[in-house]
């Protein structure tokens, strides 16, 4: 049975122990106030993976632990080889970062196509790591980045940039969604995707496409999104099994999915490109580069969100 | 196998001055040529350039790093007699602005109260005195050519942000009556390095605002007209005379053009690179009174940690941070090389503005 919204308060003041659990009951109580996308998503999204509301109340999908083939061996050398991945759990940002988003805790948007639900753009991967830390602290819980070399902790409770293997399992659905690997291929592309084919030559307001298999918007398209990794073409070459991500020194770092710019032809989850991080230059990005936030759970989350899904079922 | 290698340098060099009828001529040529200019031309064009700096009747004011305090300084233009021209414990004195009668400087003042920043416009003469606070929570102040008025833009949100660009709308304070009005376009939003050339236009860099992307426009001063100037870069600056602009047209190059403004356009011409560095960052550069040389800062680019009170971690041309920067100063015509005025980076010696000689 969903909580009572005095319950739900009571829960917030739990804050980091109860944080997911209060998240997904929140989530039930609160479904009536999602929008109409929000609930197709819903109705779309997988038994794995589970959508919810973060403290600040942006949604998020809850992706589980799992294995898929990263890559491709019929792409750009950069894209191959096709090669087993494992990640951990870890939820991930529905929609792009909006302006919104920014607004609400005071980050200097650079976006240029203005707008409280159109994407953040124009923006610097650093830039983009500053706000994943703005908005952890917003929420109480532990930057993930050093703000000087921009050092990603792994370990802390924070927000920070998905990895290229994190954006790749959540843009694939897992591997299971064949509606938008079909459309990639180039069927139906404008449906899940704005892009250089249907855009008014600039981005679209989140969530007006449909979702992919686990109800996440706009994973191809709108705008290209960064990721942690510094990028390095031949990684897939050696790259470790279990939660990969290029690291070490690099004024590159991987963009991915393509933005309302981007032909069809590159609306395609194995695509990866590397792009300027923005370490020493203030002021020249592009309005095609945007992102979205991740969180990696702990044991102790993970087990209380299962607990938490046994009691609503 | 070592020893094969020699003869095809051999036979390179061969080829290379195969058309020369005596190689040993050339070299004779070259030497007794040397020699001949190093006599009769005893000066380099630096030492040139120190020469006629001695000379010139103005003075550089910028802003500089000293004992854990921002506070700015006035040199001569060959960058002799530095000295403090502020001198104030828990204020930041940044980005100093001269009116162009010469009479008074506005500047940035950031103080920190139980860890809030706050930045601020304020005003003195020229030699110090007579300071007042203008605006709160304000940045990026310039003066009216006629030195009646001081524009400014205010900080867009009430955490602050050290980012330049962070600001909207703007205001116009009167240094006569001390009145404050604001810009009539309510669209203004996200400008930064504002100069004020002439009675219709104010330029300034706009960064994801008013629609742009990236670009350094022209603002009717009393009207919403906006003119993409079409350059790119930042942190324009408007000549004396109006009639010339400097500006960065990216991290490593200060470039000058034409400056054509009618009532009804604005617009550019005449582009030419006046300094350029394949390492170093270039920014802020500005005309001398006389229109004859442009002053730069010059440092390292890349992020700086905050190293002090009053510093923030960020690149080190925005305001505020402090980078092994120093100033530079280099003729209009582009004729010779930069001379280096400021020569302690780690004193982060930054935006320069001319003054007249007569500041004590």
């Amino acid at each position: 049975m969903a909580p009572s919204q005095s319950e739900v308060t009571r829960w917030c003041d739990v804050r980091r122990a109860s944080y997911w659990v209060v998240l997904s009951l929140f989530l039930l109580g609160l479904q009536q106030g999602c929008t109409t996308e929000q609930k197709k998503a819903g109705e779309r999204t997988s038994s794995r993976a589970i959508p919810v509301l973060s403290l600040s109340k942006i949604p998020l999908v809850l992706i589980p632990k799992g294995e898929f083939l990263m890559g491709s061996d019929e792409g750009p050398p950069n894209e191959g080889p096709a090669h087993k991945v494992i990640v951990d759990a870890y939820a991930i940002d529905q929609f792009e970062v909006t302006q919104k988003q920014f607004a609400a805790i005071e980050m200097p948007d650079p976006s240029q196509f203005k707008s409280n639900d159109r994407p953040v753009e124009q923006i610097w991967w650093i830039n983009a790591a500053e706000y994943c830390n703005a908005r952890s602290e917003a929420e109480g819980l532990e930057p993930c980045y050093d703000e000087l070399d921009f050092k990603c902790n792994f370990a802390a409770s924070g927000y920070r940039l998905p990895t290229e293997a994190e954006w790749e399992y959540a843009a694939r659905a897992g591997g299971q969604d064949d509606s938008i690997l079909a459309a990639s291929a180039g069927n139906k592309i404008g449906s899940f995707a704005c892009y250089a084919g249907n855009s008014t030559q600039k981005t679209e307001l989140v969530g007006k496409k449909k979702p992919n298999a686990w109800g996440i918007h706009e994973m191809l398209g709108n705008v290209s999104e960064w990721c942690e990794d510094v990028y390095l073409p031949d990684y897939y070459q050696n790259s470790p099994t279990k939660n990969p991500c290029a690291g070490g020194e690099g004024g590159k770092r991987v963009i991915r999915g393509g933005s309302w710019k981007s032909p069809a032809k590159d609306l395609r989850v194995t695509s990866r490109l590397g792009r300027t991080a923005g370490f020493s230059d203030a002021c020249f990005t592009g309005n095609t580069l945007g992102f979205r936030c991740v969180r990696r759970l702990s044991e102790q989350e993970l087990k209380q969100l299962e607990n938490a899904n046994k009691t609503s079922e | 196998m070592k020893y094969q290698s020699e003869p095809k340098y051999a036979q390179t060099f061969r080829i290379e001055f195969g058309n020369c009828r005596d190689v040993k001529m050339l070299f004779v040529g070259c030497f007794v040529l040397l020699a001949f200019s190093s006599l009769v031309v005893p000066k380099t064009i630096a030492q040139d350039l120190v020469g006629d700096l001695k000379q010139y009747p103005h003075q550089i004011v910028f802003e500089s790093y000293d004992t854990d305090n921002w506070e700015l300084f006035v040199m001569n233009a060959d960058g002799s007699d530095r000295r403090k021209l502020t001198s104030t414990k828990g204020l930041h004195e940044l980005y100093p602005q001269v009116s162009p009668d010469g009479t008074k400087i506005c500047f940035l003042g950031d103080t920190y109260v139980d860890g809030v920043v706050n930045r601020s416009v304020y005003l003195m003469d020229i030699d110090g005195s007579n300071r007042i606070k203008i605006a709160d929570q304000s940045r990026q102040p310039c003066w009216s050519p006629d030195s009646s008025k001081i524009a400014y833009v205010k900080q867009e949100f009430k955490k602050f942000n050290v980012a330049d660009y962070v600001s909207k709308g703007m205001f116009f304070y009167d240094v006569k009556t001390k009145k404050t009005t604001e810009h009539p376009n309510p669209a203004i939003h996200h400008l930064y390095n504002l100069t004020w050339p002439d009675k219709n236009w104010i330029l300034s860099t706009v960064h994801g605002g008013m629609g742009f992307g990236h670009a350094i426009i022209a603002i009717e001063v009393d009207g919403d007209k906006v003119i993409d100037l079409k350059i790119s870069g930042c942190r324009p600056c408007a000549s004396p005379s109006g009639k010339q602009i400097t500006w960065s047209q990216n991290d490593h190059t200060v470039s000058v053009a034409d400056l054509v403004l009618n009532a009804d356009s604005a617009r550019v011409e005449k582009i030419r690179v006046l300094a350029q560095s394949k390492t170093l960052h270039l920014y802020h550069p500005d005309f001398s009174p006389t229109g004859d040389y442009v002053t730069y800062s010059s440092g390292t680019g890349g992020r700086v940690a905050a190293s002090g009170p009053g510093t923030f971690t960020q690149v080190a041309e925005m305001i505020g941070v402090r980078g092994p920067w120093d100033i530079y100063i280099k003729r209009v015509d582009g004729h010779g090389e930069a001379l280096r005025l400021t020569k302690d980076p780690k004193l982060s010696n930054k935006e320069s503005e001319w003054l007249p000689r007569k500041a004590k």
